[in-house]
């Protein structure tokens, strides 16, 4: 379980989240939504460690991100993906997805390759596996990206926007890929901008406005009628 | 006694010459490599903000960068005497000097290519959970040491001629040699092109090895190229 207790986080002067508290349960897929700018990436990036929290505490299975000893285990169990893909362009996609399960998790390089072998038939991309990031194209690289999060066997897997910076066609590819996580029960954090994605694979919905959590609850009653004024404009924003 | 024949050149002097070059290549090499190390050390501590020592490198640089060659070399080879009491061989002033003064600007080129470095690179190694020098030794000095490969070479062309320098502290280099064949046959226009000759046969290979490395190293990198998006 990820816990959110009164969440502060600023960049200098500027606020960007707001005593945010939540709990996210295992199993469970989450989109976090909003408007641009509502703090959602920061979000994630707070429970991984990647921005360090102000004010609050977040605990990840009960370890704290506050506690430097700490963060090395928390993000051994949270994969993260990223909309830049960020893969390591000097290695080749094999190495990329078996680097830090053979020197974080100490597997060894017989089991890491047969693992990433898995994914990336899972993916499709077995014939891939000697190419480098720059042969491929960004939703390829994307789906390799998420093989690397997942070759780390975590609990949760956070998702920063990974369709943003993909064209509509490459875009699919990558949801199914995500769809078939969701299916297979991985817990997931997604923040999205893909709203009729969300609709369709997550159980719950959390809704950022500048900073400030405004709704959490199942994504059924959040895309239903009858909401918060804000929630109301960004869903018809979206729409278009 | 003819005094007129030591006016001449000789068999002997192209000799001379030729020695002259060997203790040019010897100061050179043995600054370059040195100097790259140190850059290496410096660089790594500034980078990481060592505590006490990434100031201490500020400063080395900043102070190495911007203060003329000469200056430094006189100091060593003239100013230790007078302060501390070590007196060096001109050789080992020279390479000393030589040596500090390359790792200053080799800190400073090697710092820029670890910045280069997208910063997305390190937060995907940390999220997955590398620790600095996991990231470092993986991740990011593979993709850094591209980098540093053109400035390098184009920092060696010029750090070889300035070794020519070291002529003034009594190292007996490839100018050196210019000036004693100089005093005895009072004919510069013989001596000073053949020793820029000599300068010049050592450099150009290094500059063509510096464009034949731009060339080479396209980068490779795709964060460079500009995505394929």
């Amino acid at each position: 379980m990820i816990c959110l207790s009164h969440l502060h986080k600023s960049f200098g002067k500027s606020e960007v989240l707001h005593d945010i508290s939540a709990e996210f349960a295992d199993g469970a897929v989450t989109a976090i939504l909003g408007p641009s700018g509502s703090g959602k990436s920061t979000l994630i990036r707070c429970i991984n460690g990647l921005e360090e929290v102000t004010e609050g505490d977040i605990t990840v299975n009960g370890l704290s991100v506050r506690s430097r000893r700490r963060l090395g285990e928390i993000r051994r169990q949270c994969a993260m993906v990223f909309q830049q893909f960020n893969l390591y362009p000097h290695l080749s996609v094999m190495a990329n997805i078996t680097l830090s399960p053979m020197k974080v998790l100490r597997r060894g390089r017989d089991e890491a390759e047969a693992k990433a072998m898995a994914l990336l038939q899972q993916v499709a991309m077995t014939d891939k596996a000697s190419s480098y990031p720059s042969e491929l194209s960004g939703g390829q690289q994307q789906r390799v990206a998420i093989c690397r999060a997942l070759a780390m066997e975590p609990a949760y897997v956070l998702l920063d926007e990974v369709t943003s910076a993909l064209d509509p066609e490459m875009t699919a590819e990558v949801l199914d890929t995500i769809e078939a996580l969701a299916r297979a029960g991985t817990t997931m954090l997604m923040v999205t901008h893909e709203i009729a994605f969300a609709q369709r694979i997550c159980e719950h919905v959390a809704f950022l406005d500048e900073g400030r959590l405004v709704a959490h609850q199942p994504a059924a009653s959040f895309f239903g009628a009858g909401q918060d004024e804000r929630i109301n404009r960004f869903l018809a924003r979206m729409a278009h | 006694m003819d005094l007129y024949q030591y006016t001449q050149f000789t068999s002997q002097d192209a000799w001379l010459l030729l020695r002259g070059i060997g203790w040019t290549v010897l100061v050179f090499a043995v600054s370059m490599a040195t100097g790259i190390a140190l850059g290496a050390a410096c660089a790594l501590a500034r980078h990481a903000r060592v505590p006490v020592l990434a100031q201490l490198v500020t400063g080395y640089v900043e102070l190495f960068r911007n203060s003329p060659v000469l200056v430094q070399l006189f100091l060593v080879y003239y100013g230790l005497p007078m302060l501390a009491g070590v007196r060096l061989e001109p050789l080992t002033a020279a390479l000393l000097t030589l040596s500090v003064n390359t790792g200053a600007f080799m800190t400073v080129i090697i710092h820029a290519a670890l910045d280069a470095v997208p910063a997305g690179q390190w937060e995907a190694a940390m999220a997955s959970g590398l620790r600095y020098r996991q990231v470092m030794r993986y991740v990011v000095l593979p993709q850094a040491v591209r980098t540093t490969i053109p400035p390098t070479i184009s920092l060696a062309v010029g750090q070889l001629q300035v070794t020519s320098l070291v002529s003034l502290i009594n190292v007996v280099d490839l100018a050196k040699v210019g000036t004693i064949l100089n005093m005895r046959t009072l004919r510069p226009f013989a001596v000073w092109p053949v020793v820029g000759l000599g300068y010049f046969a050592l450099s150009k290979p290094l500059s063509l090895l510096a464009q034949w490395a731009e060339d080479r190293l396209r980068p490779r990198n795709a964060w460079m190229r500009g995505d394929r998006n």
